[in-house]
């Protein structure tokens, strides 16, 4: 048994990492060895230190602190619960409309029946693209062909219309076929713009009730 | 007569009365009677892991609150048939981990090293109160590897598989750093001029 085996043992001697083995060899080394005995006592000095230095108790009352913050949180928790709830469904009622297409809260807001959804998606679209321009028409009752009269006509026109949407409006005031509309405008709903003008829009549904 | 049979027989499919739930499993469920039991157990230990963490017995006193805090809404993820003890070690280590992260950013002026004057009438017969500034100032500038492997091994007495567990390294890895981490202490401690005599 040399200091050369025992050199980088000391420390799991000391901290008792070592297997029976190794221990034994360890422990009979330093019994007739001066230098490294010293060393291992080093080493047991600074794990006495590391172990006493810290032998503290925490106040008696931090256990009460921490259970009542426990306690409080808990029921935090379950005051949320009470008046988070509802609010929750109230805040996912008001998500459902805003994901619902402007049609459909129009539609709500109308009760009128679904046979003319394409006609008033084309309306909101042209209202989006040139408001103050409102151009409403309803379908008729079959849906289907643009027989529907023109309801309400307010062109309140101030300044250049988009090409584009302006023959989408000159369409529907020319009671092109329901089916063509549907074509043409397609994808109306995406529009973000649309959204900015629903207000306008259920204004004007208002006035068909 | 009947009825009696009857009752017999539904008796044989009653469940048998359950043994007591176990400490774990009501833990698991959110029982703060087994709650408060765990940190009956665990006061001291997590206090002083505290105080091995942050050489502060401020930090250590919120570092306590906190890691209770912390299993106790963490307690979904425990599974009760593990054994709980290195679980809770392992939420408390993390949580040091992200103390120790924003402590450095504090300057070392507000590292608090403890007082002779606060210093509680019996650890000063224990201990002299300068030795014991100077070991809680050496702790906070190791490594912070080390001072968590220290900290584990010095506060609780969990075996050296369960701190390996809790460290998220192997059994062979944790022992190495606690070597080192135990020379790192001494070299350290030597440098700032101090000397290993007995306690």
């Amino acid at each position: 048994m040399s200091c050369e085996y025992c050199k980088d043992k000391l420390e799991a001697y000391v901290l008792g990492l070592l297997e029976e083995e190794s221990k034994t060899r360890v422990a009979e080394h330093i019994s007739t060895c001066a230098a490294c005995r010293a060393k291992m006592v080093l080493h047991q000095r600074a794990a006495l230190l590391l172990d006493r230095a810290f032998q503290e108790k925490p106040a008696a009352s931090l256990r009460q602190k921490t259970l009542r913050r426990l306690d409080g949180e808990k029921k935090h928790g379950t005051s949320w619960l009470l008046w988070g709830a509802p609010a929750l469904a109230g805040a996912a009622a008001l998500i459902i409309m805003i994901m619902l297409s402007p049609w459909e809260t129009v539609q709500l807001a109308r009760k009128r029946p679904a046979a003319s959804r394409v006609h008033w998606q084309a309306v909101l679209h042209t209202q989006a693209q040139e408001a103050p321009a409102y151009s409403i028409r309803e379908s008729g009752s079959g849906g289907g062909q643009g027989q529907a009269a023109l309801v309400l006509a307010q062109d309140a026109d101030t300044g250049p219309a988009r090409p584009r949407a302006e023959a989408k409006r000159r369409a529907l005031l020319m009671q092109t076929p329901m089916d063509e509309l549907d074509m043409e405008l397609t994808n109306p709903i995406n529009d973000r713009s649309i959204y900015e003008d629903l207000g306008v829009a259920t204004e004007v549904a208002k006035l068909l009730l | 007569m009947i009825l009696e049979d009857i009752m017999k027989i539904t008796d044989l499919f009653k469940p048998a009365p359950a043994a007591a739930d176990s400490l774990e499993l009501r833990f698991a469920r959110g029982d703060m009677d087994a709650m408060e039991e765990i940190m009956r157990i665990h006061h001291n230990s997590i206090y002083q892991l505290g105080l091995r963490l942050f050489a502060s017995r401020d930090l250590a006193a919120d570092f306590y609150q906190d890691v209770f805090i912390r299993i106790y809404e963490k307690r979904h993820h425990y599974r009760p048939d593990r054994p709980l003890k290195p679980w809770l070690y392992q939420v408390a280590l993390n949580l040091g981990r992200d103390r120790l992260r924003r402590k450095r950013e504090i300057s070392l002026e507000e590292a608090s090293c403890p007082e002779p004057a606060e210093m509680p009438r019996m650890e000063e017969e224990a201990i002299a109160a300068e030795l014991k500034q100077k070991v809680w100032g050496v702790m906070e500038s190791l490594s912070p590897i080390y001072r968590e492997t220290l900290a584990l091994r010095f506060s609780s007495d969990m075996s050296m598989q369960e701190i390996a567990d809790a460290l998220g390294i192997s059994l062979s890895a944790a022992k190495v750093r606690l070597c080192r981490g135990l020379k790192s202490f001494e070299d350290a401690f030597r440098a700032q001029g101090g000397e290993m005599y007995v306690l």
